[in-house]
């Protein structure tokens, strides 16, 4: 069973980590052969890594260079109050059962990364997809569906969205990305690397012919949060203010995750709409309006996707 | 009987609630939910009071009180001070302490005959916990921790602390309170005990994502199984000598 286990390469940018990578590796059940994984990833994320910590204080030169080390790993029954807490504003203020919703997280061993700094501190980022047909009947999923359905109501891409919890729901995967605020743009690109990789082996590797087929994902479903600049002269001008709630659509959209501008050019359908709860009054003030914004994104796109992403970080 | 209830999706009971013998305090503003998750157990025995301590909710953090008073930091209103005076039974004094360590939820501890609190409190507030509250006092910390009031709770029958407590310090706080103590989490392994639980002697309110273990734990420390309201609240305390049950 171990032999067809997960094969994850854990990143590990100094000498002396790597040594206690490799005896907790193998309390992860990463198998022998990927020791050829981590030499070959290795290289890289050194680089990427040690430039990154750089690079992010070289601006300042009188400050102290600080090195983080960002480590990878499955997401394990003691980061459920971190996953909780990055969980929190997910659905913005509903009540909703956040808690089952991280315990699918948490069940779900063979797809899903969390980046902590170290194995015993808080995650400070999530990545995983989780199959909409699979886990159509938990009571969370439920309440995401109910969520989105009522603020995608007057909406052209509701029918779309009804469809994707519908009759293609065993094709499609909610993607579930969230990390803490000032996280480093760097981390994203071996966390997409490693989701889709693991969504392919779990294709072969899963023990059951039906869990195989539920990762075969052909859609991602996106949720994330986005900000839109609120210009004074549009907020004024009575005549314009039903081309306001258009230029929400077509306004000028910045992204709290680089990633996903390039997520959001290679989606099939997305919209937003306002966020209620504590950020959106705080926002409103600087011109700037909190949005949630949900995507479509075929699966067939990874690779351009990976692609963009890799351009975007040089 | 211990009851599982969320404030608005957070599981932390102990910070938006007060619970006495005597009387409870609810934060404004939760689902009626909430309110009402409290009223279903405490209905007919001791008011329910709706109230806001300097204009926060998180009055659970705030205040400390048992059955014969309760503490109100210096920031609470003049008008929020009467609310609360109003509602609350006549024998129950209520102050106002002027305190430079405010979130009196977090430095004091108290039952109904003894009381633990922060290291560095004011000798007047000492003297005014022991008055108002009518309480021993003891100034001790828990497991290294000075916040003795976030990381313990406990009620005349029972006690639970911060995991990490030694066996030492838990025979040693258990012979100062004359109550049974166990070091246990509470909120699927949160330490921070007086955020996560409420008690008081007949019944207990916890966060949702407490688990069974966690909950059996709560039940049997603080003797909830077989306990009746009336018997507890009318009971004088007889001896020193804990009841065998």
């Amino acid at each position: 069973m171990a032999a067809l286990g997960k094969r994850k390469a854990e990143k590990s940018p100094t000498p002396s980590s790597e040594e206690e990578e490799e005896e907790a590796g193998n309390g992860n059940e990463v198998t022998s052969g990927s020791e050829e994984l981590d030499s070959d990833e290795s290289t890289d994320p050194e680089d990427e890594l040690n430039t990154s910590s750089d690079s992010e204080h070289s601006s300042q030169p009188s400050q102290e260079i600080v090195d983080v080390d960002f480590e990878y790993f499955d997401p394990k029954p003691n980061d459920f109050h971190g996953i909780k807490a990055l969980l929190r504003t997910y659905l913005d203020d509903e009540t909703w059962d956040i808690s089952g919703f991280t315990d699918l997280i948490l069940a779900q061993t063979t797809v899903g990364t969390v980046v902590k700094a170290d194995e015993d501190e808080s995650p400070i980022a999530l990545l995983t997809a989780l199959n909409i047909g699979r886990y159509q009947k938990c009571s969370c999923m439920v309440e995401i569906h109910k969520y989105l359905r009522v603020k995608s109501a007057h909406k052209v891409e509701s029918a779309l969205l009804e469809d994707f919890w519908g009759k293609y729901a065993r094709e499609v995967a909610l993607l579930i990305s969230e990390r803490l605020v000032n996280a480093p743009l760097e981390l994203a690109p071996p966390l997409y690397q490693g989701l889709f990789e693991e969504i392919l082996w779990a294709t072969e590797d899963e023990p059951t012919q039906e869990l195989r087929e539920s990762f075969k994902i052909k859609h991602y479903l996106y949720l994330t949060k986005v900000f839109e600049e609120v210009t004074e002269e549009k907020s004024r001008d009575k005549e314009q203010r039903k081309q306001k709630e258009e230029s929400e659509a077509t306004g000028q959209l910045i992204y709290i995750k680089p990633e996903d501008e390039i997520l959001h050019e290679l989606s099939s359908w997305s919209f937003t709409f306002p966020v209620t709860g504590d950020g959106a009054a705080a926002n409103q003030t600087k011109g700037l309006q909190q949005l949630r914004l949900v995507m479509a994104v075929d699966a067939k796109h990874e690779e351009k996707f990976q692609a963009e992403l890799k351009k975007l970080i040089e | 009987m211990a009851t599982r209830a969320q404030f608005e999706n957070s599981n932390e009971i102990g910070v938006f609630s007060k619970l006495t013998n005597a009387y409870c305090l609810v934060a404004i503003g939760g689902s009626e939910n909430f309110y009402s998750t409290f009223e279903a157990e405490l209905q007919d025995v001791i008011p329910v009071v709706k109230a806001s301590i300097a204009g926060t909710r998180v009055i659970g953090r705030m205040c400390v009180g048992n059955k014969n008073g309760l503490l109100l930091p210096q920031a609470t209103t003049d008008q929020e001070l009467l609310h609360i005076r109003n509602c609350l039974p006549d024998k129950v004094v209520v102050q106002r302490v002027d305190e430079r360590l405010s979130a009196l939820g977090n430095c004091i501890a108290c039952n109904d005959y003894v009381s633990l609190i922060h290291t560095d409190l004011d000798r007047e507030t000492e003297e005014l916990v022991a008055d108002v509250l009518g309480v021993e006092v003891f100034r001790q910390t828990i497991a290294g921790n000075i916040l003795v009031g976030s990381y313990s709770q406990f009620t005349n029958r029972g006690g639970l602390v911060h995991p990490h407590t030694s066996i030492e310090d838990l025979d040693e706080l258990s012979s100062l309170l004359q109550v049974p103590l166990v070091a246990g989490t509470v909120n699927r392994g949160s330490e921070v005990i007086g955020a996560g639980l409420v008690v008081n002697d007949w019944t207990a309110f916890c966060g949702l994502d407490t688990t069974a273990t966690e909950l059996s734990v709560i039940e049997s420390v603080f003797k909830l199984r077989d306990a009746q309201p009336s018997n507890i609240v009318n009971e004088m305390r007889a001896s020193l000598i804990d009841t065998m049950s």
